[in-house]
């Protein structure tokens, strides 16, 4: 802790602490309650995928990213599959798309009832946590039965889809959405309602619009501050434009926006659903794959964070040459800075908690020193071969 | 205010929403990813879902002539692309997850075959089962095209030994008289 | 001559309602907190044993004294707060009508012995040597302000209207003429404000918040002292729940002493109850928000009821 022109001092808010699923290191400079600065750390999750990538063919890339995230790993297949069809002029068939965007969007409503939870739980509301995370059970049900996992599906492949949906399955996924919509319409109200919540989270952790625009925020972060953007709508992939539905804005730019962003986006993911199962065409379930040939291009996706980009390049052989991911809460890690100034310590978690950050980072230890006042870095390397002493 | 809270709360109290695990059981849908395990009669050896495993878990050992597909659940990923890959249905994910135990190395599945050794440099190569299964495929389909003694060359004779015979052409007629005269080369 | 008082004062404070008997109906108040609250969150709960397993796993590991901690106050703070709540609790009428050392004047003794436990957290907080620590009892000492001055002004109230500033004379008066919960409503729902803030539980669990300070003052205490603390919780619950219950539901009294103390231990489940149930529908507060129900709500319907005391305009 320092002692910085007398009054302020920093509270380190991570590695290791119990609001954030994930790790970065913020470092709150703090007078009395106040916060006056903030030094945000994200360390980068260097498991050295790109590089694995470039080594493995593109069947086995598949496996390989789904494990980039866990909550939103579906989006990560379906950048990566969408990326290497565009790449390769791949002609995917329709009841295949309709079946990505059936679990593509079940995905979604499992993330967003996910992120409400751990919200709530960041306000001390333990209540609504466990309830959301009851009605999210309804969906991993339906993921379950889809697709024989909770977390890493692997049904994606190049060319289309592994596993089909009967017509039992489309009556059991009908009725658990029964059971989702009715529990989000149960959350909504509460939100709504309830004084409490609103005490804690309206008038906090704003970013209006101009800065949404400069920091370049994605995702239910830039929708909630106004800005009407929405991958599925403007740049549309695996058939999204046959399907109908609206973004949701909020005006409010603040925690209490981005909450109801969530919930009414899991809304309309249910609509999505269900227009899916009943249209949906027949034919065959993978497209016939062409032999690989020298180009380049890109993957573009809604995730429930965001944009998410992904960009192949490909050669003559069956292994990509080059595959580059970018995932949106990079992008929007940097905006919590002009969101925390100015708010109180209490509300440091939420707001970080708001923009939903997905990364796992590995972090360096640093060691402040009261008396100089100064800091350094200690690399992992040197506290195991004891050349540092703490 | 809190009335809908307190609504929901109510009806969670009499009926909670987990399990009480391990005195129930939990639910299994059709197709759940289980670890796969492997069908000894109608397994060839064939090695194409240690080809196709993403994560390395199916390692083949070649000892003593015999040919074994060892399968580690430590690795797997229950991808299932083993399953869609084996051209005779050999190998499926169970419908439930296994049962733990202290030692790592139980959790396999194993299948052994015997192979078929090369005439000419003694190495063996194929399993008996996969020739089987490759000369009734072939006779099925291109009888008019390939006869038996042929086929039965082709699979005694290692790959490598046969790149250098077929770059000699009539060397590679008289071998054929030579080596084949209507012997079996297998059980 | 001696022998027999003497055996008895010590049966009272080592068995009932003394160290084994606290400790374990404590534990089943604790117990049923949790229950309920996992009950009410779809959840099934701990089983009845969970809090002594806590206490003892928590004796059986490490205590570790962190390098830039105040050692002398470090050990000091969990001791304090656990020897006070005790002698707290011999002070409390779990007998129906008289406590194991009652005497005159032992209801302002014993508030004040339930405020020693905020001190010691406060102090234990700061010398610890952690920023959580620090802004731990920062808002632990705002709370006590606070909530204190609603608790205390309740409780004059009803020592005005019973006459009396001894636990016996209070709940003698609420036998007679009916409990105070009725005579003087608008202190009981202040006190009820009052006693959320000092057991610490939502909507004012501000000073041990969990997703914002690590734990606050309890931070850097672990092993034998957190299992201290732990203990001291487990007390608070009882004493204040006893403490609602003498102040405001002394009634109903029968001549029997097992029945009474009977009755009483089931008036105090009630309390712990009510004090779980507006734990669990709440989210948890900011510290300046948390002066609006205590400093302004609390005060004034406390103030509201003194005066109808000092003016006579009572049942």
């Amino acid at each position: 802790m320092e002692k910085v022109e007398g009054k302020i001092c920093s509270i380190p808010i991570g590695p290791y602490h119990p609001a954030l699923e994930e790790i970065a290191f913020y470092k709150v400079y703090v007078e009395g309650e106040r916060i006056v600065d903030a030094f945000i750390k994200p360390g980068f999750s260097h498991r050295g995928i790109e590089k694995l990538a470039m080594q493995r063919s593109y069947h086995r890339n598949i496996q390989l990213f789904e494990r980039v995230c866990g909550i939103c790993s579906d989006a990560h297949t379906t950048a990566y599959c969408v990326a290497v069809e565009n790449c390769l002029k791949i002609n995917v068939p329709k009841r295949a798309q309709y079946i990505r965007v059936v679990e593509h969007e079940a995905n979604r409503i499992h993330s967003h009832l996910l992120w409400f939870g751990v919200a709530m739980h960041a306000i001390g509301f333990d209540t609504l946590f466990m309830h959301s995370w009851a009605i999210r059970e309804a969906i991993m049900d339906v993921v379950e039965t889809l697709t024989g996992n909770r977390v890493n599906y692997s049904v994606n492949t190049i060319g289309g889809v592994r596993r089909d949906i009967t017509p039992e399955l489309a009556k059991y996924i009908e009725e658990k959405l029964k059971i989702v919509e009715k529990g989000t319409l149960y959350l909504i109200k509460t939100v709504k309602e309830d004084e409490t919540i609103k005490a804690r989270t309206s008038e906090v952790g704003i970013l209006t619009k101009e800065e949404a625009r400069k920091y370049c925020v994605v995702g239910p972060t830039a929708r909630a501050s106004g800005i009407d953007e929405d991958i599925r709508k403007d740049d549309p992939y695996i058939n999204y434009e046959d399907f109908e539905f609206e973004v949701c804005i909020e005006d409010t730019c603040d925690v209490y926006g981005r909450i109801m962003v969530r919930l009414r986006e899991t809304l309309e993911s249910i609509k999505i659903v269900r227009q899916a199962l009943k249209n949906m065409p027949e034919g065959r379930l993978i497209a016939d794959l062409p032999y690989p040939f020298p180009s380049e291009d890109v993957g573009r996706v809604e995730a429930p964070r965001g944009e998410l980009i992904y960009y192949v390049k490909s050669n003559y052989t069956n292994i990509p040459e080059r595959v580059k991911v970018r995932t949106p809460t990079f992008v929007n890690l940097p905006a919590t800075k002009p969101m925390l100034l100015g708010d109180k310590l209490a509300d440091a978690p939420q707001i970080i908690i708001s923009i939903d950050p997905c990364l796992t980072c590995n972090d360096r230890l640093v060691i402040v020193d009261l008396r100089s006042g100064c800091e350094k870095t200690v690399f992992l390397q040197d506290l195991i071969k004891g050349r540092v002493k703490l | 205010m809190k009335s809908s809270i307190v609504k929901e709360a109510l009806k969670y109290f009499v009926n909670p929403v987990t399990e009480a695990f391990p005195a129930a059981k939990p639910y299994f849908p059709k197709k759940y990813r289980g670890p796969p395990v492997y069908d000894q009669d109608k397994c060839m050896g064939c090695t194409a879902c240690a080809h196709v495993c993403p994560a390395d878990a199916i390692t083949v050992i070649v000892k003593d002539g015999k040919r074994a597909l060892e399968v580690w659940y430590g690795k797997c990923t229950f991808c299932a692309r083993c399953e869609e890959s084996c051209p005779v249905d050999a190998i499926h994910l169970m419908e439930e997850f296994g049962i733990p135990s202290e030692d790592k190395l139980v959790f396999k599945s194993t299948v052994t075959h015997d192979m078929v050794k090369c005439r000419l440099c003694g190495k063996p190569f194929i399993t008996i089962k996969h020739a089987e299964w490759v000369k009734k495929n072939l006779l099925e389909k291109m009888s008019d095209v390939i006869g038996s003694e042929e086929i039965d060359f082709f699979l005694t004779v290692c790959r490598d030994c046969r790149h250098e015979i077929e770059n000699i052409p009539g060397f590679r007629k008289l071998l054929i008289r030579v080596l084949i005269k209507g012997e079996k080369v297998w059980v | 001559m001696y022998i027999v008082p003497l055996l008895t004062i010590l049966a009272e404070i080592l068995i009932y309602p003394g160290l084994m008997f606290s400790i374990l109906f404590g534990g089943i108040i604790v117990w049923m907190y949790r229950k309920v609250r996992a009950r009410l969150q779809g959840r099934r709960g701990p089983p009845w044993y969970q809090t002594y397993a806590d206490i003892f796993k928590l004796l059986i590991k490490e205590t570790i004294i962190p390098l830039r901690a105040w050692k002398a106050g470090f050990i000091a703070a969990p001791t304090i707060s656990f020897a006070a709540l005790f002698a707290a609790i011999l002070l409390l009428p779990f007998f129906g009508r008289e406590s194991a050392l009652g005497f005159l004047g032992d209801a302002i003794v014993l508030l004040y012995l339930l405020t020693i436990p905020t001190f010691a957290l406060t102090f234990g907080g700061m010398a610890s040597g952690s920023p959580y620590g620090i802004v731990g009892s920062g808002r632990e000492a705002s709370l006590h302000v606070w909530y204190e001055l609603p608790l205390w002004l309740s409780a004059a109230t009803v020592f005005a209207l019973a006459n009396s500033i001894s636990i016996s004379g209070i709940v003698e008066e609420q036998a007679l003429h009916g409990p105070f919960a009725i005579r003087l409503p608008l202190a009981f729902i202040a006190f009820l404000i009052a006693a959320q803030a000092k057991l610490a539980k939502r909507p004012f669990d501000i000073p041990h918040a969990e997703t914002e300070i690590v734990a606050g003052p309890y931070t850097e205490y672990s092993g034998s002292l957190r299992a201290l603390f732990e203990l001291s919780e487990v007390f608070k619950w009882l004493a204040v729940s006893a403490l609602a219950t003498t102040l405001f539901l002394g009634w109903p009294l029968i001549g029997n002493t097992i029945v009474d103390a009977l009755i009483f231990m089931v008036k105090v489940v009630f309390f712990a109850l009510i004090f779980a149930f507006i734990d669990i529908i709440n989210p948890r507060l900011r510290i300046e928000q948390a002066g609006w129900p205590l400093w302004k709500i609390a005060t004034a319907l406390a103030l509201i009821d003194t005066i109808r005391v000092y003016v006579g305009l009572v049942i």
